[in-house]
């Protein structure tokens, strides 16, 4: 709703629908109004008078002219050309005179005392609607004004001629209002002869009355409603108005406010400010000003006032009216930031980095630090500001537009490194943090001298070209890792083992691995530790040296170098070595377990023969002795056949190893029937009962000589340890199918005393130092062991019954059968 | 009259206690038992109700050695007179820390045996 909409509405207008510059164009309209109504009144007095004169001068003419007339009829008969000449020119001033009355704008008539229209000037023909004075001229006012056959009961002639005074109403004639007034005519006599109407068009003025009320009804509406506050104090500055919103403000009501004094509510400083502000409105200025109010609970209001002056008609100061608004908020917010702001000041002007806004079209700098301005070479921030520009200092014409092309691309950039030169021109390297503020062509970023560490870098580039040199021509492989596992360098000798690594994870490279290895040694690396370890690598079949070693790069981050040294021979001669030693110290384990056992049974031997022999020769010459004689030389001849069979198993054993390798087709139920028939003669007496139960007649193993010794040694083992009157012997064989091999199970079950259960893989063991006193049992076990293992076969003992060690042991050959 | 001396064997050579057994007949002693291993030696001394003076102790045996057997038939009776017999001298030093009366190595003539057991039977404590 515009202005002239809303003075036309009529309906009160609602709050939103004005602004402040609404309530101040109505508040001037309303008083140019009263203005323009004070100067019509003023314009119709004047008119009065004006008639009141024209009409006195009417009356001194008439009067004149009747004395003319007179001294003319006195004279009339002297003088008739005088007369005819008088005549002439009293209707040329009665001419005159119309023509005075027609020019006015006021409908002007004159009425005999009937009420009827004498004379009246064109203006009144025109209110009428008539063209001709013969339509009004002898015709009643009332007929001709209201078309009615007596006077209207408000009029003012009836008034006049009861009062004999002027008489005047305001009168709604049709569609327009009119200001009718009427004054008496009166002859010499002093009768009442007449009257002189005069009738104004008010229309327009009773129009704008009508609107200047329903603008005061919406103007006290919007004041008493608005959330702006209003204030309007009188020339002492005393309240005349003050609207809610203003009450609350200051946190008291309309009432507590109104009357009182503006400077009440504030403090001596404000009271003097204020007090210069209202010498100004005095003037005629208005102004908008930010001041502070005191809060009924005494805390400070910070206002803005939007002041302009009240004048009366004649221009006198009649007081100010105010438009507040409430800026406590802000201006607590503005002094905070007010406060915030000298921090960040201070915190720009004390950096140890260079602080700076430069323009983005030509590269001036706006602002700076003294630290920066101390970077390009002056003294002071100022002087730099003054001076110096970006634009004409770039050492690459095309640096600046790359780093505002980067700026504008990710809307800042970190770390930018430029090469510039200062105000003396000597270069310095820059590191560069900067943002862009496009739309005020601006640009703020912060600077750091980089330059020392740009020439260490350069240095240290030239030392890494230096040492990639070296790495190239190097037999060992060697690459370069960074901590994303991207290789960033192999040289050709790990190139020629391992191939191109352009794009390949190294754990993918090396290990063809999806993922990073579990033993990956970065983690040690990047803590600045030096690993040495070796790696076989299944690509190339060779085993290495690798020796990984933190290596710094130029921009300060680091990298994993790695050293490949080709070790397979050497672990290969290692390896060997290794096992020659193992081999070696079996032998030498060997060959002392042979001798103790060797010395130790030897020596049984010829203790038995030296025993024998010694027992013999004392009872040589006693008939009596014979049997024991006999007997004794049966012991001593068996003690010679162990003996030369110790030293067979000496020898057998020593090329074991040798003999493995020769084996062939053996049937083992002849073997065992031999090896049988020799026990039974080894022992003739002992009451032996040794049986075979087999499932086949003819069964062949991949053997050699020694299966018989095997046999031999578990029969005599058996026969040894048992103490029964009959030692009784169970060979049983098997057939038994274990991953997909067929093998013939052989089992030796007697019913001696047994295998203790911790014992039961010691014995098979070839004992050493340690535990030689405790199964001295010659060669037997260890060397079957040996045996049935270059057979490929297994050997174990078990209890005969199970979990019964009394009852016998069970030794078990499991070997593998051939057809 | 005179008391026969009882002397016990352990070894687990048969023909050695064949020859043990009649040199010590025929110097006048009796054969308290014959036992193969240590371990069968303690349980025989330990039933034995008139245990043997003597004994005649091997050293490397099956299931346990002459010192270890040494050892726990010593626990039993300590006046027992051990005499160790071994082809292995380097055992004779803790045979006789443990108590053996005697050691003899392996091979030997019989008039050793004999002696080595008068000695013991002489050094006897009642």
């Amino acid at each position: 709703m515009n202005f002239k909409e809303l003075l036309n509405s009529k309906t009160p207008p609602k709050k939103d629908d004005l602004t402040d510059d609404d309530l101040a164009r109505l508040f001037i309209k309303y008083k140019g109004l009263l203005k323009k109504l004070e100067r019509d009144e003023a314009f119709w007095l004047a008119t009065n008078e004006n008639i009141k004169r024209a009409y006195s001068k009417l009356d001194e003419l008439v009067e004149e002219r009747t004395i003319e007339l007179k001294i003319v009829n006195d004279q009339l008969q002297r003088e008739l050309i005088e007369r005819k000449k008088a005549e002439t020119d009293l209707r040329k001033i009665a001419n005159q005179w119309q023509t005075t009355f027609d020019a006015m704008s006021e409908s002007v008539f004159l009425l005999d005392i009937e009420k009827k229209f004498l004379q009246c000037n064109k203006a009144t023909l025109d209110v009428l609607g008539k063209e001709k004075y013969d339509e009004i001229i002898g015709y009643s006012c009332y007929e001709i004004i209201h078309g009615i056959n007596e006077p209207v009961e408000w009029c003012p002639m009836v008034r006049m001629i009861e009062s004999g005074h002027k008489e005047s109403s305001i009168a709604q004639i049709g569609d327009r209002w009119c200001d009718i007034s009427v004054d008496p005519v009166i002859n010499d006599e002093g009768t009442l002869i007449g009257a002189v109407h005069i009738i104004t068009d008010i229309t327009e003025r009773k129009k704008s009355e009508q609107k200047l009320k329903e603008s005061e009804e919406k103007y006290r509406y919007l004041i008493e409603n608005s959330l702006e506050g209003v204030w309007v104090i009188d020339s002492n500055a005393n309240a005349i108005l003050i609207n809610p919103s203003m009450a609350k403000m200051l946190g008291y009501t309309t009432e507590e406010m109104v009357g009182k004094s503006l400077f009440l509510f504030m403090n001596e400083k404000e009271i003097e400010s204020t007090k210069k502000h209202l010498e100004r409105r005095k003037k005629g200025i208005s102004e908008e000003r930010e001041f502070e109010m005191i809060h009924k609970n005494g805390k400070k209001v910070y206002l803005r006032v939007r002041a302009s002056p009240i004048f009366d008609v004649e221009g006198n100061y009649e007081g100010t009216f105010g438009f507040l608004n409430n800026i406590t908020q802000r201006k607590l917010t503005e002094q905070n930031l007010k406060e915030s702001e000298e921090k960040y000041r201070y915190l720009f002007d004390n950096a140890q980095v260079g602080l700076y806004w430069s323009r983005i079209s030509d590269g001036k700098i706006l602002e700076c630090n003294n630290t920066f301005a101390i970077l390009f070479g002056y003294d002071t921030r100022e002087e730099c500001i003054a001076d110096y520009n970006v634009i004409e200092h770039y050492i690459d014409p095309n640096a600046r537009s790359e780093i505002l092309k980067e700026i504008r691309d990710n809307k800042e950039v970190k770390n930018y490194e430029i090469h510039i030169t200062r105000r003396d021109d000597t270069p310095i390297w820059l590191s560069i943090s900067a943002r862009m503020f496009e739309k005020e062509n601006r640009i703020e970023g912060a600077a750091i001298d980089i330059t020392e560490r740009k020439i260490a870098e350069e240095k240290l580039q030239v030392e890494r070209d230096n040492f990639l040199n070296i790495l190239n021509s190097m037999e060992d492989g060697v690459y370069i890792v960074n901590k994303n596992y991207d290789i960033e360098y192999a040289n050709p000798s790990l190139i020629k083992e391992f191939g191109h690594f352009e794009g390949i994870k190294c754990y993918k490279y090396l290990h063809d691995r999806k993922e990073i290895c579990p033993w990956c040694k970065n983690k040690e690396i990047y803590q600045g530790k030096t690993v040495r370890w070796e790696w076989y690598s299944p690509k190339s079949q060779k085993t290495y040296d690798l020796i990984d070693t933190p290596l710094k790069n130029p921009d300060g981050s680091i990298s994993k170098l790695e050293i490949f040294r080709d070790i397979s021979e050497k672990k290969k001669a290692e390896q060997e070595l290794k096992e020659s030693e193992e081999n070696y110290r079996e032998t030498y384990n060997r060959a002392e377990f042979y001798k103790d056992i060797f010395a130790h049974d030897i020596n049984n031997i010829l203790q038995s023969i030296l025993s024998g022999t010694q027992i013999s020769q004392l009872i040589l010459d006693n008939p009596k002795k014979i049997d024991e004689l006999k007997l004794n030389a049966e012991i001593i001849k068996e003690q010679v056949i162990r003996g030369a069979k110790l030293v067979s198993n000496v020898r057998k054993l020593s090329k074991l190893e040798e003999a493995g390798r020769s084996l062939e087709k053996i049937e083992i139920l002849n073997v065992l029937k031999n090896t049988i028939s020799f026990v039974k003669k080894s022992y003739k007496d002992k009451n032996l009962a040794i049986r075979v139960d087999s499932f086949g007649e003819k069964l062949f193993i991949k053997a050699n000589i020694f299966l018989e010794d095997v046999f031999e040694n578990l029969l005599i083992n058996a026969i040894r340890h048992n103490r029964n009157l009959i030692i009784e012997i169970t060979v049983r064989i098997l057939r038994e199918r274990r991953v997909g091999i067929n093998y013939l199970k052989i089992e030796f079950l007697d019913n001696g005393f047994g295998v203790a259960d911790s014992m039961k893989e010691k014995i098979f063991q070839r004992g050493y130092s340690k535990e030689k006193g405790v199964y001295g049992i010659g060669l037997g076990l260890s060397l079957v062991r040996g045996i049935i293992d270059t057979y490929n076969g297994k050997i174990w003992v078990e209890d005969r019954v199970k979990g019964d060690r009394s009852k016998g042991s069970n030794f078990v050959l499991l070997i593998p059968e051939v057809d | 009259m005179i008391k026969i001396e009882k002397v016990f064997i352990v070894d687990d050579e048969p023909s050695l206690q064949f020859f043990y057994e009649q040199v010590l007949i025929i110097a006048g002693f009796e054969v308290a038992g014959n036992a193969s291993n240590g371990k069968e030696a303690v349980s025989m001394f330990k039933s034995f109700s008139n245990k043997p003076k003597i004994i005649l102790m091997d050293q490397r045996m099956p299931e346990m050695s002459g010192i270890e057997a040494s050892k726990l038939i010593l626990q039993v009776d300590n006046r027992v007179k051990i005499i160790f017999i071994s082809a292995d001298a380097s055992v004779k030093e803790e045979a006789i820390s443990i108590g053996a009366f005697l050691f003899i190595s392996k091979p030997f003539a019989i008039n050793l045996l004999i002696d080595a057991v008068n000695k013991a039977i002489e050094s006897y404590v009642l």
